[in-house]
């Protein structure tokens, strides 16, 4: 199975690292190169993402949206993805000026979604002040908040129990948690937040944080409902996205990358989410389609925040457009090309049929600027010290952590010629490069396709 | 096509009942979005393939029809300005004959895309001299795409309107038409014979020179170009310079994308030598335009011009 311009593809794009590995450019790139693409399906993460697209003197860093945005693709939201009404609005303003016509029209969202609210937000940023030097690396964007209360919802807890790593502050609400069809009624609404409010009240009140959002529950539910109504909200999910696949190319775009997994990742230095495309493979695959799952790596690795990273090299100057340090995220990381993640990844993935490789114009840049980038086929002479990929548990998950955390790379010279470093990549991954990126441009790529030939998208 | 008389509470109306009714303005562009990008279509009135002309034509109740043709620019560089347009356009017919700037004028709106990178990088309406501008505007899919190569295909539109149109203007009185290109990029290097074969219908085999299809199309429409502030490329100098080496001084910055329709309704009133600048700002000053400012520093080069083909008898030389 390979890449093609093929019509009705179901293409599913994950990162094979930590995040930053040009999701959001292959999908734009993809979404111009395919014909047929007739919508992006983002099924991950929520509005923590920052990915980012350039095309010409376009620009845009797509959190919510999918990034077949400029090629005027629609979105679909879909659970497990987290949706942040607030700043979706505030996404479409920012993409409207950026010559997008109404691109709340575009969003179709599952009316399943988990609703990410100020109030969430507030409770992550008390949490991540309270942590003080011991940071998670989070977004601050009420992510894992979003999640673990409605866990707690459901596990009925009680006030100091640990949801994941996280203490209740209160008694779980029997009220459930917020999803994006409750904002069509607006008394719906203004009760999960009430609920939402109590419970996370004792925790608000504990931290002094000078950004925290006050207003009444009536004015949040307002809000929140108001800003839902530009978008199409559907029950049938699973309607719409089995229509939109029959009808052409749907490029499901992931968010972060597996090596943040909730349950395959460095714990506690992950996301609350499941990056791991396994699930969706395995739903698309009953349903009766056949997923082509396209794993992106950088030619090096890159960190955003705290946690192991065996390859870092501070040496290394690499010029990056985009990502600055977060507030509560934490520093800019960029490493080695790290092999032994990149077979824990792979496996964690659980299939990858093909490989986008990007960067690849760092490594001559490396190269003359002194510090060339190295590879590391191997930490203290084993070539996969992380094994094999299990359904952890939390001690599982910390063992993992240690032997990431003291993994001495064993660091060799890299080619600075792309070919020769997708042909590493091929042999680690088990999958070819199919697509090769040295910029951050849509015109940066090149789709290296059946037979040799190649094509690039405008 | 074109018969009946503009009444500017038509659109108002219409406008008031769509909005009633809750049907959106970007109503065909959002019936593309839900189709494959390889699926979507000009809408049937607007377009190109396989058109056999678009006519201004003379009738006992338009006699001496006046061609105006406005293309512009969709591409993703254009910012909002074609949402602007979208909304303003209807104006135009209005402003021309509240004004008498133009016997019986004729409106023809289209929209350009990058035939290189888009789906749908060619969309030409019919003239009209009616509300029936307003309804092809909406049908206008605002596809908002580009190739990233600070060109687009203005020149396939130039082949288009060079090959289709039929101006009774021109065939009876030997009056050309006016061409009003909206946009903020360059010519693609060539017109692409595969994009004429592709969007257009006609079997041609050769790229043909840029300047060859603005010959062509000279020889039939007085071309301007107008590159409205609020779009990427407003202020480079080499913008100026492609444009001015195919328009020559009908090359005009306007400060104010809203006043697209009063620059377009000045310019015509002045080169039909209907108006004076003056008269023709003081017309715009008084049914309260904001951008009567930035018309008037759009017009000041052209106005010299004008003060020449007066001083020649009020014909045009063919070529200015």
């Amino acid at each position: 199975m390979t890449l093609t311009t093929a019509p009705r593809q179901t293409i599913i794009v994950a990162g094979l690292g930590y995040g930053d590995e040009s999701k959001g450019a292959t999908v734009d790139y993809l979404a111009a190169a395919l014909p047929d693409v007739v919508a992006v399906v983002r099924w991950s993460g929520g509005a923590q993402a920052a990915h980012n697209v350039r095309h010409g003197h376009r620009h845009h860093t797509f959190s919510q949206f999918g990034s077949g945005t400029f090629c005027d693709v629609r979105t679909i939201l879909r659970a497990p993805m987290l949706v942040n009404p607030i700043l979706l609005v505030a996404e479409a303003d920012a993409l409207e000026s950026q010559g997008v016509v109404d691109p709340l029209g575009l969003v179709t969202a599952d009316a399943n979604c988990l609703v990410t609210t100020p109030i969430h937000i507030a409770m992550n940023r008390a949490r991540e002040i309270a942590r003080g030097a011991a940071r998670h690396g989070s977004t601050g964007l009420g992510i894992g908040e979003t999640v673990a209360y409605d866990l707690a919802v459901r596990a009925h807890a009680k006030a100091g129990e640990t949801i994941g790593n996280f203490a209740a502050p209160a008694d779980a609400p029997s009220v459930p948690a917020l999803r994006v069809g409750d904002l069509r009624d607006q008394a719906a609404t203004v009760r999960a937040l009430d609920a939402l409010a109590r419970y996370a009240d004792p925790l608000l009140q504990a931290v002094d944080d000078p950004d925290a959002v006050c207003g009444t529950v009536q004015q949040l539910a307002d809000e929140l409902c108001a800003s839902a109504e530009d978008i199409a909200i559907v029950d049938d999910l699973a309607g719409v996205l089995g229509a939109a696949m029959d009808a052409g190319t749907v490029i499901f775009e992931g968010s972060q990358g597996v090596l943040l997994d909730e349950w395959h990742g460095f714990h506690p230095h992950t996301t609350w989410s499941t990056i791991t495309p396994r699930h969706l493979v395995g739903e698309l695959e009953a349903a009766g389609r056949r997923p082509f799952v396209l794993g992106l790596t950088r030619a090096y690795s890159t960190r955003h925040g705290a946690g192991p990273m065996p390859t870092e090299d501070r040496r290394l100057q690499l010029p990056e457009p985009d990502n600055r340090e977060g507030r509560y995220q934490g520093g800019w990381r960029t490493g080695h090309l790290d092999l032994p993640a990149l077979r824990y990844a792979a496996k964690v993935a659980g299939r990858v049929d093909g490989v986008a490789l990007s960067h690849v114009d760092m490594l001559p840049f490396a190269s003359r600027s002194g510090v060339p980038l190295l590879v590391a086929d191997s930490w203290n002479s084993r070539r996969e010290p992380l094994g094999s990929p299990t359904h952890h548990d939390l001690a599982g998950l910390q063992a993992l952590t240690r032997t990431a955390q003291h993994a001495r790379p064993d660091l060799m010279p890299l080619s600075t010629d792309p070919c020769e470093v997708a042909r590493l990549i091929d042999a680690a991954v088990g999958a070819p490069v199919v697509l090769i990126a040295d910029g951050p441009q849509r015109s940066n790529r090149v789709l290296v396709g059946e037979m040799g030939s190649n094509r690039r998208a405008g | 096509m074109g018969r009946g008389y503009w009444d500017t509470s038509a659109y108002t109306q219409a406008a008031a009942a769509r909005r009633a009714a809750g049907r959106q303005d970007f109503g065909y562009t959002a019936a593309m979005r839900n189709l494959p990008r390889n699926q979507r279509r000009a809408a049937a009135s607007l377009d190109a393939y396989g058109a056999a002309a678009r006519e201004a034509c003379d009738s006992a109740e338009h006699p001496a029809s006046t061609p105006i043709a406005v293309m512009f620019d969709v591409t993703g560089s254009m910012g909002q300005v074609p949402v602007t347009l979208q909304k303003r356009l209807p104006d135009l017919l209005g402003l021309l004959t509240r004004g008498g700037y133009a016997t019986d004028p004729q409106i023809l709106v289209g929209a350009i895309g990058d035939d290189r990178y888009d789906t749908v990088p060619l969309q030409v309406g019919q003239f009209e001299s009616d509300n029936r501008i307003d309804e092809q505007l909406r049908d206008i899919y605002l596809e908002r795409g580009g190739g990233g190569d600070r060109m687009e295909g203005y020149a396939l539109a130039a082949y288009f309107l060079a090959t289709r149109a039929r101006l009774d203007s021109l065939d009876n009185r030997g009056r050309k038409g006016y061409l009003f290109i909206v946009g903020d990029e360059m010519n693609k290097p060539q017109l692409y014979a595969e994009s004429v074969r592709r969007f257009i219908g006609d079997e041609v085999r050769q790229d043909m020179a840029v300047d060859e299809v603005y010959r062509m199309l000279d020889e039939k429409f007085f071309t301007y170009y107008i590159v409205p502030r609020l779009t990427s490329y407003y202020n480079e100098p080499w913008l100026e310079d492609h444009w001015r080496r195919i328009v020559g001084e009908r090359f005009l910055r306007l400060e104010d994308p809203q006043a697209v329709c009063e620059l377009i309704a000045l310019t015509v009133g002045l080169m039909e030598d209907s108006i004076s600048l003056e008269e023709g700002l003081d017309d715009l000053q008084r049914i309260g335009s904001t951008g009567t400012a930035a018309v008037g520093k759009a017009l000041a080069r052209i106005n010299r011009g004008a003060a020449v083909a007066v001083a020649t008898g009020g014909v045009l030389p063919a070529d200015l």
